[in-house]
């Protein structure tokens, strides 16, 4: 079941009204259903018209909606293994130890990273508490880093696992020959397997269960920008539902809104091309920009299940 | 002393001899690549404290309180009461 959504493009295409639009489309088919923002520049708050925080809160009858962080998610990280190290190492290292995780923490990628383990909290909930989870992604390029993720860091924690068994299989071996101590399990191993267990249980979750509809307005920059995220996305073993078409000026426009509209027909002939396969729903040019729960209710009529 | 002693003392002399020639090396080696795995693994997981980007310091995170307690028990062992500042170990 295709059960979580992402809605990704570039800044400004309206994402955010439209991932708002599908979430209460859902819950109103009777979905329990999550809208999340992913976006450092949340706005997930301002479609709704109510304010939001980190933590799921319900906006709507069968709707709930967060704005997650990953700088949120990575303070907390660091505050639980902080807690957990007054347990398990000498008081004595635990000021060394603060200031090596506070490094850690500072490390270029560590926010993506951060909002990727946050949201994959959220997908495990998906099928109990929630029905379906709706991604209000960050721009493009965000988005598609943060998606292959778990294909990068695989590989670099599997070493790290082999480094630490070769270092274990040779102590193990030097113990057994002094007769020394009896074989213990070992934390750092066990650690280190749990989070590469975690991240491809990611993958093969959103490779099976999720879909993402870009979404564009239709011009020649974002257009480019788009074929560009689809084949990055595709390449990352996501796959694409239907392309969202935004904006589209009506045909009976006259005037610059006219001569507007043939430079759309042009990009949508292309968008029609490379995307046979999954298909387009175009959304037509509103005079107003909609926000709670009543104005979006004829956009997610018209997006329907996607 | 007796032949029976004597036999004892000479055999306990000749294994020492092969404990010193064969085992201890063998042993030293073995501790050696011990510490060289251990070695390479809390470079791994603490890159951005040597000053090099870590691109997985997120995932490795809970690594880090045990890492620095081995380093913790290594510099003691080595006769060390302290090891640099609390930026690195105590």
């Amino acid at each position: 079941m295709l059960l979580i959504r992402f809605f990704g493009g570039k800044g400004g295409v309206g994402k955010t009204t439209l991932a708002a639009a599908y979430a209460l489309g859902r819950a109103g088919a009777g979905e329990r259903t999550l809208v999340v923002s992913t976006d450092p520049a949340h706005s997930l708050g301002d479609v709704l018209a109510t304010p939001l925080s980190g933590q799921p809160r319900e906006v709507a009858p069968l709707l709930w909606a967060a704005e997650i962080s990953g700088e949120e998610q990575a303070r907390r990280r660091v505050a639980e293994i902080t807690e957990d190290a007054r347990h398990a190492v000498p008081r004595e290292v635990l000021p060394a130890v603060e200031r090596h995780l506070a490094r850690a923490a500072d490390s270029p990628g560590t926010v993506e990273s951060a909002l990727l383990d946050r949201l994959t909290g959220l997908v495990e909930e998906v099928g109990a508490r929630w029905d379906r989870l709706v991604v209000d992604s960050a721009p493009t390029g965000h988005m598609v880093r943060l998606l292959s993720l778990p294909a990068l860091l695989t590989p670099w924690i599997e070493g790290l696992a082999r480094q630490r068994e070769r270092a274990r299989g040779a102590d193990r071996l030097l113990a057994g020959m002094l007769g020394g101590e009896r074989e213990r399990p070992d934390p750092l191993l066990d650690r280190l397997h749990a989070r590469r267990d975690r991240l491809e249980w990611l993958r093969a979750r959103l490779r099976d269960d999720a879909l993402v509809h870009l979404v564009l307005v239709p011009e020649q920059l974002p257009l480019a920008e788009t074929l560009r995220a689809a084949e990055a996305l595709e390449g990352g073993g996501l796959r694409l539902g239907r392309t969202v078409v935004n904006r589209v000026v009506p045909d009976d426009e006259t005037g610059v809104l006219a001569r507007r509209r043939e430079h759309q027909e042009r990009v949508l002939a292309e968008l029609a091309g490379r995307f046979s396969g999954t298909g387009l729903v175009r959304v037509p040019l509103l005079p107003d920009a909609l926000t709670g729960a009543g104005e979006l209710g004829e956009l997610a009529r018209r997006l329907g299940e996607l | 002393m007796s032949l029976r002693t004597r036999l004892a003392s000479a055999w306990r002399r000749a294994e020492a001899a092969h404990d010193q020639l064969f085992v201890a090396r063998w042993r030293q080696g073995l501790r050696r690549e011990v510490r060289r795995q251990e070695d390479t693994l809390r470079a791994l997981v603490m890159l951005e404290s040597l000053g090099v980007d870590n691109p997985v310091a997120y995932e490795t995170l809970d690594l880090v309180p045990y890492l620095v307690a081995d380093l913790h028990a290594w510099h003691r062992r080595m006769g060390q009461e302290s090891f640099g500042d609390p930026g690195v170990c105590c």
